[in-house]
C-alpha cells in the first residue's frame, strides 16, 4: 500500500474520531451552560482547554459566552482544530483515496462535510436550535462508525484506519479523564457528587453503564476504574490500547520494515502500562502523573509510527 | 597555450537534516577543440553515481541524488586543464550583416540564439543600439562596441544583483557582475538579430588583474559566419583568449547553472562556492563567496511541537 | 406529444449538414433509433432523460468547477439521443487518423533527433525555434519503440460538405475517454434493446488496449511491472478519470510526493517499502513533472524524473515534448509532414489555417475577421479564440492588435459550420452543432482506435464551441454496421 493512502486512511479515522468526542463533550458542556446556579460549573473550559491552542486567559473570556466557546470550538477556521477543520481535513483525505474506500464510506463523510458546511449553521448555533444540530453532527459520527464497519474490506486499508481511531480515542478518553480530575487535584478520597461525574460518563457514553454496574458511592473512585479499565466499556483506555495493539500488530507482521521490532517494543510497552495496572499501582505516582506519561508516550508513539510507515511527505 | 589547475567546491550547509535530494551540475569542461581536459575529480558527499549526458546545447551534464538525511552537501571539482586558444584572436572584420541573415535563415539553434526575450526598457535598449550604430558596420565591429558599450556604462559591484535578477533591474541599476553583464549584452546583441549565447567558465589570471579572477565567471559568445562563436568578455572589454576556460554555453545562466538542485524537509539552506584557479607552475588565485540563496518552498514552517492534544495534527 | 411528432417537427436547415436528416428524409443509419424513440412518448423520453442525470451523478461522474475557492462537481451534461456514424465512414475516419499519428510520431523522433525536416525546410525553423512546446530538455532521449504519441484524441469535425476535417491534434494528455466509456454504460441501461439491435461496435475494450499497451512498455526483467497513473491530485478537473481509469486497469493511482528517483531509477513509497516503478501512464503537464529541469516550483512532479527517463529506467507515456507536434502553428504543416515521411496523400483533410506571422495571410484575414475564427496557437479548451461571425467590433479589433503584436501566437482559420445531430432539449429534438473525439492507441503493435469516440455538443442554439468548459455536452457514439441491418 502507498504510504500516503496508508497515512490519509489513519487520519481519516483519527479525525472522525476526534469529531465524535469533541461533539459528545461539547453536547455534556451545552447541557451544563443552562445550569448557572452551580458557579464552580465545569462548562465550556475542558472542551476549550482539549480542543483549542487557546491561552488560559482567552479561555477564562470565552468560556462565559456561550455561543462565542461554541462556534469557536466548532465552525472557526481560525482555530486549526475546529470541527470544520477537521472535517475538511477528513474529506481531503478521504477524496483522495476514493479508490481505497467504499462509496458508502466516501458518501458519508461527504454529507458530513456539507452538514457543517451548511450556510443555516452559524446562525442555528446561536439559537436555541444549537442542540439540533449538535444531535445530527452527533448521529452523522455514528452513522460513519456503522457504515465504515459493515462495508469496509477487512485487510491493511482496515488496519492502518482502525488504528488511528483506537490511537485517538486512548487519547481522548485520557485527555477528558485528565480534565475532570484536575477539578479535584486527582483525589480519590473525597467525595463527588454523581452530578459532576455525569458530564465526563456522558461525553465518553458511560453514563448508564455506571449507574448498572457501579455503586452509588465512592464515584471519584468508581469512575475512574471505569474510564480506565474497564475491559467491558468501548472507550476505556484499557479496551482503546487493546483494539489499537491488535491492528498495530497485523500492520506491523504484514509490513516488516526496518523500525518495526522498535515499533512494536514501544507500543507493547506503553500497552502493558495500562494493562497491568490498577488504581492501587497508580495512587503511588499519582494519576495526573500516570495519564501525562501515557498521552506523552502516545504522541512518541505516533511520530515514530508516521516515520517508519507514512514518510513520502 | 596554457595549463590551468583549478579548484572549484560548492558547499550547501542546511539547519536541519534534509533528505531526497536530487542535483544536477554543470561543471564539466565544455567539449571543444580548444581546451583539453588532463584530469577532472569530483568528490560529492556520500560518493553518489553522477549519471551524465549531453544536454542539446552540447554541455556535459551530470545528475545525481543523495536519498538519506544530510545536514551538508559538497561537491568538489578539481580540474587540470590546457587551453589551446592563441593569446590573440583571428576575427575577420570584413563580414556584415546580410551574411549572417543568410546563415541563420534554417539553422534552428542560430534562430534560437537570435531570438531576443521581452525586456520592459525597450527604449533604454534602443537607446544603446543607436549609440552602437550597427548600420553598415561589419559584425565583428559590432560586437566590440556593444561589449565596449557595456563596459563604459555599467558599474562592477558585487552583492546588488542575485543570480534572478532580470535584464530589466540591471538596466536599472546599471551595474552588475559578470553574469548580469552577460545578460545585458546577449540581449542587445539579440536585439541587432546577431546569435549570441551565455558561456558559464572560469576565468584565469594574467599579469594585468581581470575581474572575476578565482570565480566562476560568465562572458558572451556571438555568431561570425565564416569564424563560428567568438568569445567576449563584456566584464573585462576583452575578447577571449587562452585564459578563459569553458564549462556551458546555453542561452541564458538558468541552463548553465553549475549546480541546481532540489531537497526534502523543512530546512534552510545557505550556499558557499570556493574557486582557485593557479598556473600549474603554482601561483594562484583564490576567493570564497557566500551566496544569497532564494528560501526553497515551505522552508519557513516552524517544527511543530506536539505536546498539546490540539497540536496533533496531520503533518 | 409523440416520438413520431419529435421528429416531424425536428426542423431542416440549408447549409448545414444534419447526420439524421437530409432536405428529404431521416438517413439509413438513423431509422432503428427513429423507429424506437417515435413509438415512446415524450414522457418516457424525458424519464429516460433523468434516469441518465441521476446514473452520473450517484456514480460520482463528475468535474469540479472551481470558484472562490470552493470546488463545485458538476455532472458534463449528456442527451440521450446517440451520434451514429457508419463503418463506412468510420473505416475513413480510422485509416486518416492512423495515417495522421504514424506522421506525427515520426516528426516527434525527427525533431528531437536529426531534425531532418527542418533541414529540408518542409517545416520551417523559425516555426520551430518559436514554438514554446519545442522542449529542448528532452532532445536526444530515445523512447521504447520509438513511440511518443501513445494515447491521443484527434478532434474531427464535419463540414456543410459532409466530409471530415482535423481540427486539432490533441497529442498530450487528451482527457475525455471516462465520458465515452460511461456514455456508453448508460446507453446500455436507457435502451437495452436499441443498442442490442442495432449492430453497434463495442467500446469497453478500450482500458484492456491500453493497459497491454503500457505493459508492452517495461524494459525491466520481472515477474511484477509496476505500472502506475499520475495524477496531480484530487483537485484536479479531471480527477474522476484518472480514478476511473487506474481502477478500470487495476494500476496503483499515484501522485508526484508518492515518487521517488534514487540512481535514476523511480520508486514509489509503499509501508513496505520503496518499489520500483517500470511504467508511468502521466496526467500531468510536461513542466510539472521535473521540478529540477522544469518548473522549480512545481510539487506535483518528481525531482530526477527526467533522468531515469533518459537512462531508460522508467517510460512515460506520452512522452514529453509532444506539444510541439499538435502546435496550432505547426498543425497547417502536418499534411506536409505525411508526404515527406510517408510518401503518402492525406487521407482526412486539414482545414485552411492562416499564419499570422505571414504578412499576405494575415491581410487577407483581416479583411475577412467576420468569416473567421482566430485562435492563440498554444491555448486549448476553448479558451482564446475569438470567432468572427459572433465577436463584437471592438473584440475583433482587439484580436488584431494582439495578433499584430504577437503574430507567432496566433492562427487563424475559416469557420466551418458543424454537422448538427438531434438533441432533447425544451421538450423537443433539436439540432445541435457536434464535433468528434476518437481515442487511439499506439503500440509496439500498431495503432488501434475504439470504434466511436467521445461527441461533444455546443448545447447552445447556433454556438459552435463544444468544450464541456463553455457550456458543451456529450452523447453517446454509435458505430454501426449498416450491412447486416436494414
Amino acid at each position: 500500500m502507498l504510504s500516503r493512502i496508508a497515512d490519509s486512511l489513519f487520519w481519516l479515522h483519527r479525525y472522525m474520531e476526534r469529531a465524535d468526542g469533541m461533539l459528545r463533550l461539547l453536547k455534556t458542556s451545552y447541557i451544563l451552560s443552562f445550569d448557572k446556579v452551580q458557579t464552580n460549573s465545569i462548562t465550556w473550559e475542558p472542551a476549550l482547554k482539549i480542543f483549542t491552542s487557546l491561552s488560559p486567559q482567552e479561555i477564562e473570556v470565552l468560556k462565559k459566552n456561550d455561543t462565542a466557546a461554541l462556534q469557536y470550538i466548532l465552525t472557526d477556521t481560525d482555530n486549526f482544530n475546529s470541527l470544520k477543520v477537521i472535517v475538511t481535513r477528513a474529506r481531503e483525505n478521504a477524496r483522495g483515496v476514493q479508490d481505497q474506500i467504499t462509496k458508502e464510506v466516501w458518501e458519508q463523510v461527504n454529507h458530513f462535510y456539507h452538514l457543517i458546511n451548511h450556510p443555516a449553521l452559524p446562525e442555528k448555533l446561536s439559537g436555541p436550535d444549537a442542540i439540533v444540530v449538535i444531535d445530527a453532527l452527533i448521529h452523522s459520527c455514528d452513522q460513519f462508525c456503522g457504515i465504515t464497519d459493515s462495508t469496509m474490506p477487512r485487510g491493511q486499508g482496515w488496519n492502518y484506519m482502525n488504528l488511528g481511531k483506537f490511537t485517538e480515542r486512548c487519547l481522548l478518553t485520557a485527555e477528558f479523564t485528565s480534565a475532570f480530575y484536575k477539578k479535584i487535584d486527582f483525589d480519590f478520597t473525597n467525595e463527588q457528587d454523581i452530578l459532576y461525574w455525569r458530564s465526563l460518563l456522558l461525553a465518553l457514553s458511560g453514563y448508564e453503564l455506571h449507574l448498572k454496574n457501579y455503586s452509588n458511592q465512592n464515584h471519584n473512585y468508581n469512575v475512574a476504574q471505569q474510564v480506565l479499565f474497564d475491559r467491558n466499556f468501548p472507550r476505556s483506555l484499557y479496551y482503546a490500547f487493546e483494539r489499537a495493539h491488535r491492528y498495530l500488530l497485523e500492520i506491523t507482521a504484514t509490513n516488516p520494515v526496518e523500525g518495526t521490532a522498535k515499533l512494536d517494543r514501544a507500543f507493547g510497552r506503553l500497552h502493558s502500562y495500562v494493562k497491568f495496572s490498577d488504581l492501587a499501582i497508580i495512587g503511588d505516582p499519582g494519576l495526573e502523573k500516570y495519564l501525562l506519561i501515557i498521552r506523552k508516550e502516545l504522541n512518541d508513539f505516533g511520530k515514530l509510527f508516521g516515520q517508519i510507515y507514512f514518510s513520502y511527505s | 597555450m596554457s595549463i590551468f589547475r583549478i579548484h572549484h567546491i560548492t558547499k550547501y550547509e542546511y539547519d536541519r537534516p534534509v533528505k531526497e535530494s536530487v542535483n544536477n551540475i554543470t561543471i564539466y569542461p565544455y567539449q571543444s577543440a580548444d581546451q583539453e581536459t588532463l584530469q577532472q575529480e569530483l568528490v560529492i558527499t556520500g560518493n553518489p553515481d553522477v549519471f551524465t549526458y549531453t544536454d542539446y546545447w552540447g554541455n556535459k551534464e551530470g545528475t545525481f541524488n543523495l536519498l538519506t538525511p544530510h545536514r551538508e552537501m559538497v561537491i568538489e571539482s578539481k580540474l587540470l586543464i590546457r587551453t589551446l586558444a592563441l593569446p590573440d584572436i583571428q576575427v575577420p572584420w570584413d563580414v556584415f550583416m546580410p551574411e549572417l541573415d543568410a546563415v541563420i535563415g534554417s539553422d534552428l539553434q542560430l534562430l534560437e540564439l537570435a531570438r531576443a526575450s521581452p525586456v520592459k526598457a525597450v527604449s533604454v535598449m534602443y537607446d544603446y543600439i543607436n549609440q552602437i550604430a550597427p548600420a553598415n558596420k561589419n559584425i565583428t565591429q559590432i560586437i566590440a562596441d556593444t561589449c565596449d558599450l557595456i563596459y563604459t556604462h555599467f558599474t562592477y559591484i558585487k552583492g546588488i544583483t542575485t543570480i534572478e535578477s532580470t535584464v530589466d533591474e540591471i538596466l536599472e541599476k546599471k551595474a552588475g557582475v559578470c553574469q548580469d553583464f552577460a545578460h545585458v549584452m546577449l540581449e542587445l546583441l539579440r536585439m541587432m538579430n546577431i546569435p549570441a549565447r551565455y558561456v558559464s567558465g572560469y576565468i584565469c589570471p594574467n599579469k594585468n588583474g581581470m575581474r572575476g579572477e578565482g570565480a566562476t565567471h560568465a562572458w558572451v559568445e556571438a555568431y561570425i559566419p565564416g569564424y563560428g562563436w567568438a568569445g567576449i568578455d563584456p566584464t573585462n572589454n576583452v575578447w577571449v583568449t587562452n585564459t578563459h576556460v569553458r564549462l556551458a554555453v546555453g542561452r541564458n545562466f538558468t541552463s548553465c547553472s553549475p549546480v541546481k538542485g532540489t531537497f526534502k524537509g523543512p530546512a534552510r539552506q545557505s550556499l558557499s562556492v570556493y574557486v582557485s584557479v593557479g598556473y600549474e607552475d603554482g601561483e594562484t588565485f583564490e576567493e570564497l563567496n557566500s551566496v544569497q540563496l532564494q528560501k526553497q518552498g515551505e522552508n519557513e514552517v516552524p517544527e511543530i511541537i506536539i505536546d498539546t492534544f490540539a497540536g496533533q495534527q496531520q503533518q | 406529444m409523440t416520438g413520431d411528432l419529435l421528429f416531424q417537427q425536428y426542423p431542416f436547415v440549408p447549409h448545414i449538414w444534419d447526420e439524421m436528416k437530409d432536405a428529404e428524409a431521416i438517413r439509413r443509419q438513423y431509422l432503428s433509433i427513429y423507429e424506437t424513440v417515435s413509438k415512446l412518448s415524450l414522457q418516457d423520453l424525458e424519464k429516460k432523460d433523468s434516469l441518465a442525470s441521476e446514473l452520473f451523478m450517484s456514480q460520482g461522474i463528475t468535474f469540479t468547477v472551481y470558484s472562490d475557492n470552493e470546488g463545485i462537481e458538476r455532472i458534463f451534461p449528456f442527451d440521450i439521443i446517440p451520434r451514429i456514424i457508419t463503418s463506412t465512414e468510420w473505416e475513413h475516419i480510422e485509416s486518416g487518423i492512423k495515417q495522421r499519428l504514424k506522421a506525427l510520431n515520426l516528426f516527434l523522433k525527427d525533431i528531437y533527433n536529426e531534425q531532418q525536416i527542418i533541414k529540408e525546410n518542409i517545416v520551417p525553423a523559425a516555426l520551430i525555434a518559436t514554438c514554446p512546446h519545442f522542449t529542448r530538455e528532452i532532445f536526444g532521449i530515445q523512447v521504447p519503440h520509438d513511440i511518443y504519441v501513445h494515447i491521443a484524441g484527434i478532434d474531427l469535425i464535419r463540414g456543410d460538405d459532409g466530409r471530415f476535417y482535423i481540427l486539432e491534434d490533441n497529442l498530450r494528455t487528451p482527457s475525455g475517454v471516462s465520458y465515452m466509456l460511461e456514455n456508453r454504460e448508460v446507453t446500455k441501461r436507457i435502451f437495452p434493446d436499441l443498442l442490442a439491435s442495432s449492430n453497434v461496435r463495442m467500446i469497453n475494450n478500450y482500458p484492456l488496449l491500453l493497459h497491454d499497451n503500457l505493459v508492452s512498455l517495461v524494459t525491466r526483467q520481472t515477474e511484477d511491472p509496476v505500472i502506475v497513473l499520475l495524477t496531480p491530485g484530487m483537485f484536479n478537473s479531471a480527477y474522476f478519470e484518472h480514478t476511473f481509469l487506474a481502477r478500470q486497469m487495476g494500476i496503483q493511482l499515484v501522485e508526484g510526493r508518492d515518487l521517488l528517483v534514487d540512481n535514476q531509477k523511480v520508486y514509489m513509497k509503499t509501508t513496505a517499502g520503496l518499489r520500483q516503478v517500470d511504467v508511468i501512464y502521466r496526467r500531468v503537464d510536461d513542466e510539472f513533472l521535473d521540478p529540477l529541469v522544469f518548473r522549480p516550483d512545481s510539487a506535483l512532479g518528481v525531482p530526477g524524473l527526467m533522468s531515469a527517463y533518459r537512462k531508460g529506467n522508467v517510460a512515460i507515456v506520452n512522452a514529453l515534448g509532444n506539444g510541439v507536434a499538435d502546435d496550432k502553428a505547426v498543425y497547417a504543416y502536418v499534411p506536409a509532414m505525411i508526404k515527406y515521411y510517408l510518401n503518402e496523400e492525406p487521407i482526412l483533410p486539414n482545414i485552411p489555417t492562416y499564419q499570422m506571422k505571414n504578412t499576405d495571410e494575415r491581410e487577407h484575414v483581416f479583411a475577412n475577421m467576420h468569416k473567421m475564427v482566430v485562435k492563440e496557437t498554444n491555448q486549448s479548451g476553448g479558451y482564446g479564440m475569438v470567432m468572427g461571425n459572433s465577436a463584437t467590433e471592438v473584440e475583433l479589433e482587439n484580436a488584431k492588435k494582439a495578433i499584430l503584436a504577437n503574430p507567432r501566437s496566433f492562427i487563424a482559420q475559416p469557420i466551418i459550420q458543424l454537422s448538427t445531430v438531434p438533441c432533447l432539449i425544451d421538450g423537443k429534438l433539436q439540432p445541435r452543432h457536434v464535433d468528434l473525439r476518437p481515442y487511439a492507441l499506439c503500440g509496439p503493435n500498431g495503432i488501434d482506435i475504439v470504434p466511436g469516440g467521445l461527441t461533444r455538443v455546443a448545447l447552445r442554439e447556433g454556438s459552435l464551441v463544444v468544450n464541456s468548459s463553455q457550456g458543451g455536452g456529450s452523447k453517446d457514439t454509435w458505430i454501426v454496421d449498416m450491412e447486416g441491418g436494414h
